[in-house]
């Protein structure tokens, strides 16, 4: 008897637990009437967190602010959040959440690159739209993507460009160990190297590095006069505090960062880096009418304390054009979207500027900026280009790089 | 107390016959793809729970590393795919890197027969010669634990530093699937092939473990666990009981992981870190270790409350829910879901009728 009841109990359990499983797969429709519904992918939990955060409270923010508007196409837009928890294979399982079991077409999201590389499939299968905001190594378009961040010729060329031009001729290259800044290095290195000058050493630190005094020392070895800095996260603090224990200011090497921002600044100290450069597309100082109601928004929204950044406006940004291209489109649905998008002729007037999509190659063309850290923790601009940048994730018209072999793959 | 054995395995029969039962009629009611590209996650994720189970539950070994073994099937069946879909051409990654030609190691992943045994042999061959000299040298309990960790650790460094070879912490991505694309509802036949074949996977893994735990050698690891010295002096050469049963858990790990590549489309290292391995350990206990169903209940349970509670207003919290679930099975419910009900519950219910048969 007691037999049947067990069993009969383990059952029922995993029937409900099956059923816990499978709730909200009828529910397939993807707007009500009156609202459109889009998809925020981004990692709550886990070791991105702190980064992703500002960029999804600058899309939230976005969102607010155009259906106080009266919303895109007369409709209110409704987000459903998604924890891509900091781990490429979680985000591809909620990316295919999402576009599929809740009918949601257009999602904004990813940080990492390795996070986009992994759900970039799941959009192209599922013709849907995914927004990303951050700048990264390019090598790579994809049509269900819009990239509304910096492709390389929009951030690391530039910046060394204009250190060629200050006169800096050894370079030392200083990364995380990962593909952001093994590519950017391989550009920069064919760029140097083009340019007649010297890169003096490239060295990689591991994700969670905290120890950089055997980096140090070869940098003291190598002499540079300026170290091309593409660490992320908790590695940046280390590097940063152990170069200023030693006393080195930005007088003694000077160094140029291009992922650090605002926010970056502000953990690791505007003593440290005072008189550092860094390479965006915006700053919270940046000059212009759009921008002052943005800061003034973000900080209304979310705290006096916090700054807005680079890829926080990016997000914003995305938002905005995602919006325009559904109004040039006069619908909702990814093709039509897709088609006014690749009619290049969406463009949105943008906190840093105005950007437009280029229809081709679906990144922005923005202008690029050089920025230097000051005591107070912002980042003023130093040099700007006259014009926005036109993207050129591959890098096909440099003549430098389609020399040393850096060309589209295959 | 025979009686009792019998009766409990068919308990746990039963259950994984429900379970099995719901599973292959699951893609035919679900009409989203996605749903039945998570559950068929779900499936591979228990075939490595049943793998650690076999060695931490019944063996008393925790491993803290299998990760390194769910990534190499992984990565194998990943570098298989993306080969032959490029049709003879190499990966990006590759290209990136600088390479022209394919990598002498990679070669054999070009034809499935080759790929398919590496997917076995090198997980096997490294996980057997690892055990010969962990074992040999007797280190077990929490030094056993530390030198898994510490082997994840290492071979996931040389995954990350290697990218041109290994695609570095992007992994292997736009990977379709050994019976092409499955995603949408154009492809659902492939999908369905896939699932389908992937349960029988699971359900082979399933009598495999159960065979071997009900055997002399199932007792034997159980005597292993709960007293090796005795079994030692026994006369049973107790290092090669676990060296066979810590290869055997390497291997269903990674055939665990090559299917596993197949629905989620992409390999990263991020699977072979310790935190991830420490999850898979994480669902083994929450599903009851010493049980071959606990493990496959628990894999679905954890997997199914993290895919549902981490969207929307829950995704700050989710990691905490998981947490207190985990804490509360290891301090209140050691015998994970399973012992609640074979054992805790039949205990309270037997204390009940006991009373009311006094009163």
């Amino acid at each position: 008897m007691k037999k049947r009841v067990i069993s009969g109990l383990i059952a029922t359990m995993l029937t409900m637990t099956m059923v816990v499983g499978m709730t909200g797969c009828g529910s397939s429709d993807s707007s009500s009437s009156d609202t459109v519904k889009v998809g925020l992918l981004h990692s709550m939990t886990g070791s991105m967190a702190i980064s992703e955060q500002a960029v999804l409270d600058a899309e939230k923010l976005a969102i607010k602010e155009i259906n106080e508007d009266g919303g895109v196409l007369g409709k209110q837009i409704e987000y459903q959040e998604e924890d891509g928890a900091s781990d490429a294979s979680t985000f591809a399982t909620k990316a295919e959440k999402l576009v599929d079991q809740d009918g949601i077409s257009t999602v904004f999201g990813c940080w990492t690159s390795s996070s986009r590389k992994a759900v970039k499939s799941i959009f192209e299968d599922y013709n849907a739209l995914l927004f990303y905001p951050v700048q990264y190594e390019g090598m790579e378009s994809s049509s269900n993507i819009v990239y509304t961040g910096a492709a390389p010729n929009q951030q690391i060329v530039p910046a060394i460009e204009y250190l060629l031009d200050q006169g800096y001729t050894r370079f030392f290259l200083l990364g995380s160990d990962y593909v952001f800044p093994r590519t950017a290095n391989m550009i920069i290195k064919a760029q140097v190297e083009a340019a007649g000058q010297t890169v003096a050493g490239e060295e990689y630190a591991d994700m969670d590095q905290t120890d950089f005094a055997a980096i140090i020392a070869k940098i003291e070895a190598a002499q540079p006069d300026v170290i091309i800095n593409t660490l992320n996260g908790t590695g940046n603090v280390s590097f940063f505090k152990q170069m200023s224990e030693k006393n080195y200011t930005s007088e003694d090497y000077m160094t140029m960062s291009f992922s650090i921002a605002e926010e970056e600044v502000a953990t690791i100290g505007a003593d440290i880096l005072n008189g550092h450069m860094v390479s965006w597309n915006y700053y919270q100082t940046t000059d212009t009418e759009k921008n002052k109601k943005f800061v003034a928004a973000y900080k209304a929204e979310y705290g006096e304390d916090r700054v807005t950044s680079d890829p926080a406006e990016a997000a914003y940004d995305a938002v905005y054009l995602w919006k325009a291209a559904c109004e040039e489109a006069e619908s909702f649905e990814v093709k039509d979207v897709l088609a006014a998008i690749d009619s290049g002729k969406i463009s949105f007037d943008a906190p840093e500027g105005t950007v437009t999509i280029d229809g081709e190659n679906q990144h922005l063309s923005k202008p690029v900026r050089i920025g230097q850290v000051q005591d107070d923790g912002l980042i003023y601009e130093v040099y700007s280009t006259d014009a926005p940048v036109e993207p050129d994730p591959y890098l096909t018209t440099y003549d430098w790089a389609v020399k040393a072999g850096i060309k589209p793959l295959e | 107390m025979k009686k009792t054995a019998i009766y409990k395995e068919k308990g746990s029969h039963i259950c994984f016959a429900v379970i099995v039962l719901l599973l292959a009629i699951s893609p035919l009611l679900i009409s989203s793809t996605s749903m039945v590209q998570f559950l068929g996650k779900c499936m591979c994720y228990s075939i490595v729970a049943i793998a650690l189970d076999l060695i931490w539950g019944y063996t008393g070994m925790l491993s803290l590393g299998h990760g390194i073994y769910f990534c190499l099937g992984g990565y194998a069946m990943a570098m298989y795919l993306r080969l032959r879909d490029n049709g003879g051409k190499i990966t990006d990654f590759m290209q990136t890197g600088g390479l022209s030609d394919l990598p002498t190691f990679w070669k054999p992943f070009e034809s499935l027969p080759l790929a398919m045994i590496a997917i076995i042999l090198v997980p096997g061959v490294l996980a057997g010669v690892i055990g010969f000299f962990v074992f040999r040298s007797r280190i077990k309990g929490v030094y056993f634990s530390i030198i898994t960790q510490a082997l994840t650790w290492a071979a996931y460094s040389l995954f990350i530093a290697n990218s041109k070879y290994t695609g570095g912490n992007n992994g292997i991505t736009d990977v379709s699937s050994l019976f092409g694309n499955t995603r949408g509802p154009a492809n659902k036949s492939n999908l369905l092939l896939l699932f389908w074949v992937t349960l029988l996977v699971l359900i082979m893994v399933y009598v495999l473990a159960m065979f071997l735990v009900n055997r002399k050698f199932g007792k034997l690891l159980i005597a292993i666990r709960d007293g090796e010295n005795r079994t030692f002096f026994s006369g049973y050469c107790v290092n090669n009981y676990k060296n066979f049963v810590y290869t055997l858990s390497a291997i269903l790990a990674a055939i665990g992981g090559a299917l596993f590549v197949n629905f989620n489309g992409s390999i990263t290292p991020s699977q072979m870190t310790i935190s991830y391995s420490i999850t898979m350990v994480i669902w083994v206990a929450v599903g009851g270790r010493g049980t071959i169903i606990g493990a496959v209940i628990g894999a679905f349970f954890i997997n199914m409350c993290e895919y549902n509670l981490s969207s929307g207003s829950l995704a700050v919290i989710w990691q905490y829910i998981i947490g207190i679930i985990f804490c509360v099975t290891i301090v209140f419910f050691q015998g994970g879901i399973v012992g609640i009900f074979k054992t805790q519950l039949p205990a309270l219910i037997k204390r009940h009728s006991g009373k009311e048969e006094v009163a």
